[in-house]
């Protein structure tokens, strides 16, 4: 009964801390060789199908396939998009992709940018050859149904590229992929516009919040498979790198912490039922 | 007239743009002329957005029943948005250089130690000041702050009071579970693998009620979209006078 009183005198503060005090653990243990070496063991045996369905596609591609990536995302979902776009990028770069980074996000174009060139040069890449930065694309879905009619009409930044690939590139149906990370709409946008109606492939990946409204797509093949927040990041970092456990980066390591705060989680609602269940016992339904 | 105009115009464009749908080779062209105009009006209401924002927050900074905390929060908004604008039109965006701090572990030590290191160090004021050190952390902050509110909300709203809620709740917890490695390790022990139960809740279940929903939401929008072309429907267009 003692526990229980005590239970009962948690308050949002103690959340709050309790919550503080997991990320930290979380933070300073993630870089900790066995842990990452769990994660890693644990990670390996489930990946997601739709990660696998998405990560196979891609690997599918002939050499030289052009391949739009859109990092729709700004600084606030960084941890889960950022490991998305770069191990996109890391296997593109790998087939010989020709690639366009583009942002329907203003704040996301410097993001995209910045991580297209560093990625690039991992792999010996230049700009205007292998790669294009198309910047941010003004309008949305009216520039993705432009895409659909006049590729360098949408993205006018493509029009200064001397980058001999885009020569045979007219509209979004001569892209061999359409891939975007998405924090908003924008996946939903390339799905309905440029698959239903011109036809091309699209996958890409998107928030954990935003996985489940997906699913709907890829079960009806308009999506070809998803990378769903940081556990998609991860499925995907494993899948294109598969790494020895102090080769991992972020999205393993973070994933560390988000395990301890699901299970916080967890553990909370098991607190709150216990006191909730204690108390219609005790005085009944009415309180 | 003031209101049959916008309503006229509103009904010509939504014919063209479902006309082009089905006839591409006939509308194609006033399809592209009305496709630009939407970007050129997008971009003028981000002109016609900074003005307002700075006309309510300069009169929220004079008017004397203004708190004075609010007053503070006002200065600061239109001093960044001044300097923000200033300084990325003269140092211009540079993409090429990044700078933040990433936290490095001592691993010699029985108990990994804290040390912070600078990455990388760009002399552009706009990405490395304005965008990276402080727009970018801001921004992180204020989404990381879900996190507790997640936790907070869960601990008051996930309770067994019905079927129903005991459902939802069992399904979120093994979702929850499902999506990171403890939950296998957990329910490992017991010879359970939970991230295959939680995708099938994500991938079967999940995706019905989805897609429920969005044929719901696909013939709503419809029925709005018929009213629109109409004039049935003129909330568009403001308060009639």
């Amino acid at each position: 009964m003692i526990i229980i009183e005590l239970f009962k005198k948690i308050t949002r503060r103690t959340i709050f801390l309790t919550v503080a005090i997991f990320l930290t653990i979380g933070a300073i243990f993630s870089d900790v060789y066995w842990i990452k070496k769990i994660n890693l063991e644990m990670l390996r045996k489930s990946i997601t199908p739709a990660s696998k369905q998405a990560y196979d596609f891609i690997e599918s591609l002939p050499p030289n396939s052009v391949v739009l990536v859109s990092g729709d995302y700004g600084p606030s979902t960084r941890v889960e998009a950022d490991p998305i776009l770069e191990n996109f990028l890391k296997q593109s770069f790998r087939k010989n992709f020709k690639v366009i980074a583009i942002s329907l996000w203003p704040d996301g174009a410097q993001i995209v940018a910045t991580k297209t060139r560093q990625v690039a040069s991992q792999y010996n890449k230049q700009e205007d050859v292998d790669y294009v930065i198309g910047g941010y694309v003004v309008g949305a879905a009216v520039a993705i149904e432009k895409m659909g009619v006049d590729l360098k009409d949408a993205i006018p930044l493509l029009n200064k590229s001397p980058a001999p690939f885009l020569k045979n590139i007219k509209t979004a149906h001569d892209l061999n992929l359409v891939f975007c990370i998405a924090a908003g709409d924008t996946l939903q946008y390339y799905i309905r516009i440029l698959k239903s109606r011109y036809g091309v492939n699209v996958s890409g990946g998107c928030t954990a919040v935003m996985a489940a409204e997906m699913y709907p797509y890829i079960l009806s093949k308009q999506l070809i498979g998803l990378f769903g927040g940081l556990k998609g990041a991860a499925d995907y970092e494993i899948l294109e790198s598969n790494p020895e456990p102090d080769q991992v980066s972020e999205a393993v390591k973070y994933m560390l912490t988000q395990s301890l705060i699901h299970a916080l989680i967890i553990i909370f609602i098991i607190i709150a039922n216990i006191v909730f269940i204690y108390d219609r016992l005790k005085y009944g339904k009415k309180r | 007239m003031k209101r049959e105009l916008p309503l006229f115009i509103t009904a010509i464009t939504g014919l063209v743009i479902i006309f082009n749908y089905f006839l591409p080779e006939v509308t194609g062209q006033i399809t592209e002329i009305i496709r630009k105009w939407v970007i050129v009006i997008s971009s003028f209401a981000i002109i016609l957005g900074i003005l307002n924002l700075l006309i309510i927050s300069l009169r929220k900074t004079v008017e004397p029943i203004t708190h004075i905390d609010d007053r503070i929060a006002n200065i600061v908004l239109i001093l960044s948005l001044i300097i923000t604008i200033i300084i990325g039109m003269v140092y211009k965006v540079d993409p090429n250089y990044t700078s933040e701090f990433k936290l490095v572990l001592d691993k010699s030590s029985v108990i990994p130690l804290i040390n912070f290191e600078f990455q990388k160090v760009d002399n552009n004021v706009f990405t490395n000041v304005i965008f990276y050190s402080i727009y970018n952390p801001l921004s992180a902050a204020m989404f990381s702050l879900l996190a507790f509110f997640i936790a907070s909300a869960s601990y008051r709203a996930f309770r067994a009071r019905n079927m129903e809620a005991t459902l939802l709740l069992l399904a979120a917890s093994i979702v929850i579970l499902g999506r990171v490695p403890i939950g296998d390790y957990l329910f490992g022990l017991i010879g359970l693998k939970i991230s295959v139960v939680s995708e099938y809740i994500t991938a079967v279940i999940n995706a019905a009620a989805q897609r429920a929903i969005l044929i719901a939401v696909g013939i709503g929008t419809i029925i709005i979209s018929l009213k629109l072309l109409f004039g049935i429907e003129k909330s568009h267009i403001g308060k009639s006078e």
